[in-house]
């Protein structure tokens, strides 16, 4: 069992002495000091009054979201994250860690470059320049390769075992992984949590392709469902309150208001504190030079610069990419991850004063293909700003565990477990006919999972998948989503006779439909 | 029967669409039914000299002068011509506003044609002698630049729309939902040194290919669902309804103003590209019509979508049977449109031609355009 439960009165106290913590807790605070002043605020009535006039300016809205928002991220079901309690997990992403170390130092030591440097005036006035366009920014990267791929990821993952435990023939024959004891969800589990996606009512959605593909004539009311959503939306949205906001999204978010939804839900409406916070990133970026941004700019290049639906947004993801490599704020994550943050030496002038510096400053490797993780963002914001701490809040709740390796039901390997277990036990006949052409079928949806689908799907159907990874609070979408989609293309892969037809079966999701695929993964038999 | 088909256009997204439909190809002087020709040899099959008249069985990919909406000269004069007449009756499609613009036919940049309208060119170049002035490929065209363009991720665009017209009299338009936006590799900037790399302002990709930076995967090509997805989620449903309803409006009026002079030849049919800048309120501005727009494909997505788009051409075009027929009354069933949106059908619309404008008095009152 992970994490512990945590008792109502201690939750409360870590809650109040970590609230004030939080970004936007001074400009909260502010306005509460000014609501206190006001005249309405009377001495003889003073906590009534007070009470009062805090709902009246909606900071009972903003206290209320902080809790939340350190709740998803802190805890979840009123249990703490705890570090990894396994020990041979441990040891195996100690042991990756030390890999991606070595060719990091490798890289540096090729390129000779240094980890990372000060820039010059003159070349500070040049990044602050074009910082909009670092597209344009004539540097060679012809050199750099990334660190480390998906398929790097899964070779490594797929020798853990424990070596508490020995499997037997057939068990080694269902999975590579299963020997590993983490608890994962049943289809009947995921039936109940996911239940809403069933019901049978319109989800917007649907609708919504319906209408883009020019057959929302064969719909009742299209229109209607259309203008219902968006006037509860605007409600939503005019509250404010993120418990509300989440429950939204369950049935579908009209287009125009997903990108003020999600901030509602993961607490990136920007306030004061984040402008400044977002300057100072920036100009960490200008003042220093980093081997690692090379790395970025390079994921960039390959990925998003080369991709019909990200290439217009290639100078947003630096603008969000480079800063989020400064981004010290988030070794936070480190509490509550398996991952160790890799420390370099710094040289100081003074021999004895060398100190031990993480690195890179957010203690974050990007992989290939790590960009993807903010592409889709793009569609929905055009400012730095909302689209940085967004994307930062995404990353600091769900997507940073998908590249660790832990024991958490959350993270990456829980997710492969949960994925093989499901298509095994729902898709029996489609997984020994992989498996007898010496298919694994986790090689195929490995990459999947650990971009959450980003990059593979259209972006519009990235987002509505997304949608409901925040409506449900849910990470396991991902596996279900990934049996799925196999279902759906079943029939083809059944015809496969050898494993390059498999592959080539499953290399254009770009037809696939997000609410469709997951309402045939959620039909499926559970027994 | 078997279809037989000639074209001198030599692209595989012509060829592998009528072999796919189990077409034979014959050669110009031989029988054909259905021609994908280009526009030199429609003027001689046209021309006077030919004597050559086609049977019922023969459709051909071009109307004989597509030049009085292709030609910008031409194009503009028609739009000029169709606004006034449009005022004359005094309808509120023909309403000006207090700067002499007309409120919903504004849809052209300020165009003079030289050297006839000289003058007016002088006049309206000390008004704004700051403006940026472009001379379009035909020389004697003088057109102002959109100074205000739509900028996305920091770059500039432009858009191709593909418009397929069946018949101009009565008037059958059908717009492609597969367009696509162009985009610039370079930054935007409108500094005077800047104005003078090319790259930066022509986003035509027979340039940008020049440019070092062209992308041979996307090819600079971005969809147009893409571009409404990125629209209405960052300035909401409401103005990007409004654009989209613009460009179509747009299509539709560019067409009108020119339907009374084409020669509507029953065995005719033409796909048009639209080339549309989009400025920084969301408005769509014509910058010129193509009758023969580019199937030569640049990425495997371009490949597919030309190949998609010859393919609902012709499955709009051809009747139920199969077989190319002139007589027929090109209504196709919706299964046939594919890709296609019809914009409008004049006679599935009921309306009488001779008296058409009155729908437009109605469609300016409810001001969106409504075609179905």
């Amino acid at each position: 069992m992970e994490g512990h439960e945590v008792n109502i009165h201690q939750l409360a106290t870590r809650v109040s002495m970590e609230i004030p913590l939080m970004l936007q807790y001074k400009s909260f605070s502010n306005d509460l000091q000014k609501a206190a002043t006001s005249e309405e605020v009377r001495l003889v009535d003073f906590e009534h009054s007070l009470l009062h006039k805090i709902k009246g300016e909606s900071l009972d809205v903003k206290l209320r979201n902080m809790v939340y928002y350190w709740l998803k991220e802190r805890c979840s079901g009123f249990k703490s994250f705890t570090s990894e309690p396994l020990d041979y997990m441990k040891r195996f992403q100690e042991s990756w860690e030390a890999r991606i170390w070595k060719s990091i130092i490798s890289m540096a030591t090729n390129m000779g470059a240094p980890l990372a440097k000060g820039r010059l005036n003159s070349e500070q006035e040049n990044v602050e320049e074009n910082w909009s366009e670092f597209s344009q920014w004539d540097i060679d990267l012809s050199r750099f390769k990334p660190v480390y791929s998906p398929k790097d990821f899964l070779d490594c993952i797929l020798h853990i075992s424990s070596p508490n435990y020995n499997l037997n023939g057939s068990e080694k024959l269902w999975s590579s992984l299963a020997s590993v004891p983490i608890k994962v969800k049943s289809l009947r589990e995921l039936k109940c949590l996911f239940g809403d996606l069933t019901t049978g009512e319109t989800h917007y959605g649907l609708m919504r392709q319906l209408e883009l593909d020019g057959e929302s004539y064969a719909v009742s009311s299209p229109k209607l469902v259309h203008f219902q959503r968006a006037k509860v939306g605007e409600i939503v949205d005019s509250k404010g309150l993120a418990p509300v906001a989440q429950e939204f999204l369950k049935k579908g978010c009209p287009t125009a208001l997903r990108g003020t939804i999600y901030q509602h839900i993961l607490g990136s409406h920007i306030a004061k504190e984040h402008l400044q916070y977002y300057h100072e990133l920036r100009q960490a970026v200008i003042k220093s030079d980093l081997l690692i941004d090379r790395l970025t700019l390079k994921d960039v290049q390959l990925t998003a610069a080369n991709d019909d639906q990200y290439f217009v947004f290639e100078d947003s993801l630096y603008q969000v990419l480079l800063c989020f490599n400064r981004d010290v704020g988030l070794l936070d994550l480190f509490e509550r991850s398996n991952k160790k943050p890799l420390t370099a030496t710094c040289k100081a002038n003074n021999k004895n004063q060398d100190a031990i510096v993480v690195y890179p400053p957010n203690g974050i490797v990007p992989f290939h293909g790590f960009s993807m993780y903010v592409a889709p963002l793009c569609y929905l914001y055009d400012e730095p700003e909302p689209l940085y701490f967004t994307f930062r809040a995404l990353y600091s709740r769900y997507f940073f565990r998908l590249h660790e390796i832990s024991s958490h039901e959350n993270g990456i390997v829980g997710l492969c477990i949960l994925f093989e277990k499901l298509l095994h036990r729902h898709e029996t006949q489609l997984w020994f006919h992989l498996r007898s052409l010496r298919v694994l079928p986790l090689r195929v949806v490995f990459k999947w999972l650990m971009k959450g689908f980003s990059g593979y799907l259209p972006a519009e159907q990235v987002l509505q998948l997304w949608d409901l990874l925040l409506a449900y609070d849910s990470i396991h979408i991902f596996a279900l989503f990934a049996v799925g989609v196999l279902s759906i293309r079943k029939e083809n892969l059944m015809k496969a006779q050898q494993p390059q037809i498999v592959d080539a079966v499953l290399a254009d999701l770009s037809s696939i439909k997000v609410l469709p695929v997951l309402q045939l993964a959620l039909s499926k038999e559970a027994f | 029967m078997r279809v037989l088909y000639c074209t001198d256009v030599e692209k595989s997204v012509l060829n592998t669409n009528f072999e796919k439909r189990g077409w034979q190809q014959v050669g110009p002087d031989d029988d054909w039914n259905f021609y994908w020709a280009n526009v030199p040899t429609c003027r001689v099959i046209f021309g006077v000299e030919s004597g050559y008249r086609m049977h019922d069985n023969q459709i051909i990919s071009h109307f004989p002068n597509h030049y009085e909406i292709t030609r910008k000269d031409l194009l503009v004069k028609n739009i000029k011509r169709y606004r006034k007449d449009v005022e004359k009756e005094g309808g509120p499609l023909g309403e000006k506003n207090e700067f002499g613009k007309y409120v919903h036919l504004d849809f052209i940049p300020t165009t003079f044609v030289l050297p006839a309208d000289y003058n007016m060119f002088v006049e309206e170049y000390r008004k704004n002698p700051l403006s940026t002035w472009i001379m379009v490929k035909d020389a004697y065209v003088i057109s102002k630049y959109i100074e205000n363009p739509l900028l996305i991720g920091g770059r500039k665009f432009d858009m191709r729309l593909y418009v397929l017209v069946t018949s101009f009299r009565p008037l059958k338009v059908y717009l492609y939902k597969l367009g696509f936006c162009r985009f610039c590799t370079a930054k935007y900037d409108t500094s005077i040194q800047e104005l003078e790399n090319m790259y930066v302002h022509l986003t035509n990709v027979s340039v940008q290919k020049h440019g070092d930076e062209y992308n041979n995967i996307h090819g600079g090509k971005w969809s147009l669902r893409n571009l409404e997805l990125y629209l209405e989620s960052t300035q909401g449903k409401d103005v990007t309804t409004k654009l989209f309803d613009g460009m179509k409006w747009l299509v539709m009026h560019s067409l009108k103003a020119v339907a009374p002079l084409m020669v509507s030849d029953r065995h005719c049919f033409e796909c048009y590209g639209y080339d549309i800048i989009i400025d920084n309120n969301l408005k769509p501005w014509l910058i010129e019509v193509n009758a023969s727009p580019s199937l030569t494909s640049t990425t495997v997505n371009d490949r597919i979508l030309k190949y998609k788009l010859i393919n609902d051409i012709i499955s709009v075009v051809l009747p139920p049977s199969g077989i190319p027929e002139a007589k027929w009354n090109k209504i196709p069933s919706r299964e046939a449109y594919g890709n296609f949106e019809l914009l409008l059908d004049e006679e599935l619309a009921g309306v009488d031609i001779s008296n058409k404008h009155k729908i437009d008095k109605h469609h300016a009152q409810n001001n969106l355009p409504k075609w179905k």
